[in-house]
């Protein structure tokens, strides 16, 4: 059962006393007496109290005066607060006034209702426990609730702008509020009741009752704490699904490999020399052309292999760098070691023909190069040996002495891996999911 | 499954055809027939 609402709708004549009752507050311009005649101003003070409880009464999920029944006790809602709290957002109370069964409280956050009572037995325990009637509650949390709208009676002096420290005790049996405000305590015990039995009892204005905080689009990608979800695992699991697929995409759209073989014996110090490492077919519109290079040991020498791939029917020549390396010397913390005795040259986006390739060589002392021997010489015999043959005896003992001479072994084949492109799609991958990770940390 | 689990996934086999069509043309960011000739490269040791 619910009444209608209780507004105030009579104020008093200024001129006559007279009850005038006021049905349009806030649109009425001019107002009349009936007794008297008098014409009232809107700005008369009476009618813009009378305004401002409009105003001030809108927004409530239950009207002033409605009557509804609750567990069995029929309640008259005499008093509405809202109330508002940094963690909690806002939140209504309404205060139930039956004259046998005295005061009772209806609270409603975040679409969930509670019926309150007030305790009449004070719990026992202090700080983070207490026990009341052979239960035990904790502590749950403690914020500042600030009373924003007040209106209607109450049994205390409440106004506008309040604050109150509010703790919450949870327990099995239910939930105790803990108010304090100027030295005066509060304890309630709150129980849920649920919406739809408040809905039928008190005619409830849904669209105004307090809603939970929905979290934008963002927090929830993010994962926001409240929004329940957590798909961060399973985003790292397709990320690292993805990387795996990509590694295999490139690996099987590299195929066929055609490959040639030589190698090249190449003297320090002298010019540089010419060498055909072989010719190979390039059958896709267009692929990655490698070039694995592998040279005999060597100390503080490198050789440089400027390659060309040129394509017989073009004559277009496509050209690459590369280098192999290698440093020893020792400092203040021991002997070091730099650079490698192999070199892998990647050619991009080459159009399919066939190509003749050719590397010329330079190999070069460091710091200095050696004298280079009369008769100079480069041994091109385009035998191919296995990698490990370059565990061959180093032969430059005596610089001085002899032609001091690097050989190199070359494999050029049609395909390759991008390495470049491998990292940059990992990055691309793993960026959102690692900061979703490090924005949940930070707090 | 999440709206955001299926944007995610949209967004890995976006990188996946991607990758696709680099390996397909064989490109490449940093390939090595765009370097800069030997002459002009300073060769040695790093290490001081």
């Amino acid at each position: 059962m619910s009444g209608s609402s209780g507004s105030v709708r009579a104020i008093t004549c200024p001129s006559c006393g007279g009850t005038i009752e006021v049905r349009a507050a806030g649109y009425t311009v001019t107002l009349a007496c009936q007794h008297c005649g008098s014409l009232l101003d809107t700005t008369h003070a009476d009618v813009q109290i009378i305004t401002a409880y409009k105003r001030a009464a809108k927004n409530f999920a239950i009207a002033l005066g409605t009557r509804g029944t609750l567990f069995g006790t029929e309640w008259q809602v005499i008093g509405a607060l809202k109330r508002h709290s940094s963690d909690s957002g806002d939140w209504q109370e309404f205060l139930l006034f039956n004259p046998y069964a005295g005061y009772r409280w209806l609270v409603v956050a975040e679409g969930e209702w509670q019926f309150g009572t007030m305790l009449m037995d004070r719990p026992e325990g202090s700080g983070r426990t207490v026990s009341w009637r052979g239960q035990t509650y904790t502590l749950a949390g403690t914020e500042s609730a600030e009373t924003r709208t007040v209106l209607g009676e109450f049994y205390w002096k409440v106004a506008r702008g309040d604050t109150a420290s509010a703790s919450t005790f949870e327990g099995r049996s239910g939930v105790l509020s803990h108010e304090e405000v100027a030295g005066e305590v509060t304890w309630t015990q709150l129980a849920p009741v649920d919406a739809d039995e408040v809905a039928s009892a008190f005619s409830v204005s849904r669209k105004f009752v307090p809603k939970p905080d929905t979290p934008s689009f963002g927090q929830r990608f993010m994962g926001a704490p409240r929004s329940g979800s957590d798909d961060l695992p399973m985003m790292f699991l397709m990320a690292l699904a993805a990387l795996l697929a990509i590694g295999l995409v490139q690996e099987l759209l590299s195929y066929p490999h055609a490959c040639a073989k030589s190698e090249a014996a190449v003297t320090v110090g002298s010019g540089p020399s010419s060498t055909k490492i072989g010719t190979i077919e390039a059958w896709r519109p267009w692929q990655f052309v490698t070039i694995d290079a592998v040279s005999s040991e060597f100390q503080n020498r490198w050789v440089d292999l400027d390659y060309s791939l040129v394509n017989r029917k073009t004559q277009q020549s496509i050209d690459a760098y590369g280098v192999v390396e290698y440093y020893t010397g020792t400092d203040s913390d021991g002997p070091w070691a730099e650079g490698s005795r192999g070199a892998n040259t990647l050619f991009s986006s080459v159009p399919g023909g066939t190509y003749d390739i050719f590397v010329e060589t330079g190999a070069h002392g460091w710091p200095n190069d050696p004298t280079p021997p009369a008769n100079g010489g480069v041994d091109g015999t385009g035998t191919w040996a296995p990698p490990n043959a370059a565990d061959l005896a180093y032969s430059g003992g005596d610089a001085w002495a002899s032609a001091e001479k690097i050989t190199i072994w070359f494999e050029a084949c049609t395909g390759g891996f991008s390495w470049g492109v491998f990292w940059i799609m990992a990055i691309l991958l793993f960026a959102l999911p690692l900061t979703m990770l490090w924005w949940r940390l930070r707090d | 499954m999440s709206k955001s689990l299926i944007l995610f996934g949209i967004w890995c086999a976006f990188l996946i055809i991607v990758s696709g069509v680099t390996a397909w043309y064989g490109w490449a960011p940093f390939p090595d027939n765009d370097r800069s000739s030997s002459s002009s490269l300073y060769r040695g040791p790093t290490h001081k």
